[in-house]
């Protein structure tokens, strides 16, 4: 497998007038193409920082960010969901297509729609949907257009138990139906573990990768996973790694 | 009748009651009984000219307003979007919303003469600013990551203010509108009351002139109704464009 994003040495300082903030420091690592990688890290190590970098939403103060194919396009899942109020479920997953003048037929968007589990709530606005479904919105409107990269920044973390096992799930089959290459945030180490092919451990601020560990649990993953011996081992390794540091 | 309406056409009553009894020994001239203001109300609209009045003042209000709308809008989007380079720009105009609009009557007579477009400029320039402040604040307060989702698709700067930053200020803008609109209303009327020849604040400076406080009550009621019903369809404008906010019909 091909590199599809080489990252070396990723700096970003934030600075207030009152001082400097290291986020990132001489963060590197390659995204293989198809890879399902997660990135795991305390809260405020940089993580959603280097996400940000990756998309080009924020500049980063000095490193390279070098795609295999120039003018990729990308998928973007936000934490909270940003979905546009203003737009119902069908035109908020149909906007990035709108924007490209991309046409897909309104079958597929529907087809999209009943693939995320939202058959029937095509007309609803955000604000009648549970946080739950505003994310399946969030997901269906990255995927809409395809990309081969899909970015995922702590995407489940304000949805309950339940809810999250089923979009993790729901997560899981997609990337198993196309294989695109996934960057997957989060600070529940499970949710890492049970996702990734490739696990990403970041260091505290400013954060930099100290560890890469490819996850060799069975696919198809499944609840039973969540409490295999395998599974367990991996997450004391990542524990005991997270605690030396 | 529910017991709140029963409530306020008691109290409603009790005041024309009260009004009849006080008019009674008053000089019908200055302070008019309430049958003499019914009578008046068929006077005005018995009469052609409480139309050209009205069609006059509001012609100018819609003018006017659309006139000072649009420069805000357009103005509120590109500098409420813009960081640092234009905000100085932003702020040293900011500080015109200080002048009050009705000190530019006499000003606007001498350089656009008494005609209609000096009160164009005029409501023009009392609908501008709260429309402007109010698109700049919400500018403030707009969080990037709406912008963000369109960047990940490859947004151009344009589809970005079309697509996401308009749509999203629109309630600021149209509460903006309304703020401005309201203060256009008393701003025309007095307007009129000095550089006009026409309107529903010339005339009743007339019936002023003339003592016929009962006709000057009727227009009151007049400006009472078309402020509430101006009001009324920017609420409606408003909710049509910004539904989301309620459930939606279907």
């Amino acid at each position: 497998m091909n590199n599809e994003i080489e990252i070396k040495n990723l700096t970003k300082d934030y600075a207030t007038d009152k001082k400097k903030t290291k986020a990132l420091d001489k963060a590197s690592f390659n995204i293989k193409s198809g890879d399902f990688v997660s990135i795991v890290g305390a809260s405020g190590c940089g993580k959603s920082t280097l996400l940000n970098c990756i998309a080009g939403f924020i500049k980063q103060g000095s490193g390279t960010i070098k795609f295999s194919r120039q003018n990729e396009k990308i998928g973007f899942v936000f934490q909270n969901r940003e979905l546009f109020p203003w737009l119902n479920t069908f035109e908020n997953i149909e906007f990035g297509l709108k924007l490209n003048n991309q046409t897909r037929s309104k079958k597929t968007i529907n087809g999209l729609i009943a693939k995320v589990g939202l058959k029937g709530f095509e007309k609803s606005y955000p604000n009648e949907l549970s946080i739950g479904m505003q994310q399946r919105v969030g997901i269906a409107r990255a995927l809409a257009t395809k990309p081969r990269i899909i970015l995922m920044d702590e995407p489940f973390s304000s949805v309950d138990y339940l809810t999250r096992i089923k979009l993790q799930e729901l997560l899981m089959h997609i990337w198993e139906a196309s294989k695109p290459s996934v960057i997957f945030v989060t600070h529940d180490i499970d949710e890492a573990i049970f996702l990734g092919e490739t696990l990403l451990i970041m260091s505290e601020r400013p954060g930099k990768i100290i560890k890469e560990i490819k996850i060799d649990l069975p696919r198809p993953r499944t609840t039973k996973t969540l409490t295999s011996k395998r599974f367990n081992q991996i997450k004391s390794k990542v524990l005991k790694i997270l605690n030396a540091n | 009748m529910n017991n709140k309406n029963f409530f306020s056409c008691t109290i409603f009553a009790g005041l024309l009651v009260a009004w009849y009894l006080l008019s009674f020994n008053a000089n019908q001239y200055i302070f008019p009984s309430p049958i003499k203001i019914a009578l008046a109300f068929i006077e005005v609209f018995s009469q052609i000219t409480f139309i050209f009045d009205s069609l006059s003042s509001l012609l100018r209000l819609i003018i006017g307003f659309f006139l000072g709308l649009i420069p805000a809008i357009v103005l509120g989007l590109l500098i409420g979007q813009t960081n640092k380079d234009f905000s100085v720009i932003g702020k040293s105009f900011e500080s015109l919303r200080f002048v009050p609009p009705l000190a530019l009557v006499p000003l606007t007579i001498l350089w656009f003469g008494i005609g209609e477009f000096s009160k164009y400029i005029i409501i023009a320039w009392t609908v501008f600013f709260p429309v402007y402040i109010s698109i700049l604040l919400s500018s403030k307060n707009m969080d990037k990551k709406i912008i963000w989702v369109a960047k990940s698709f490859n947004a151009t700067k344009k589809q970005v203010l079309l697509k996401v930053v308009l749509p999203y200020l629109t309630p600021s803008i149209v509460s903006g509108a309304r703020v401005g609109m309201g203060l256009a209303f008393s701003v025309i009327i007095a307007a009129e009351l000095v550089g006009a020849f026409s309107g529903l604040g010339f005339r009743l400076w007339f019936f002023q002139s003339v003592f016929r406080v009962d006709l000057m009550l009727v227009y009151i009621a007049l400006l009472i109704f078309y402020g509430f019903v101006l009001d009324r369809f920017l609420k409606l404008i408003g909710s049509k464009l910004f539904f989301w906010g309620e459930k939606s019909e279907q």
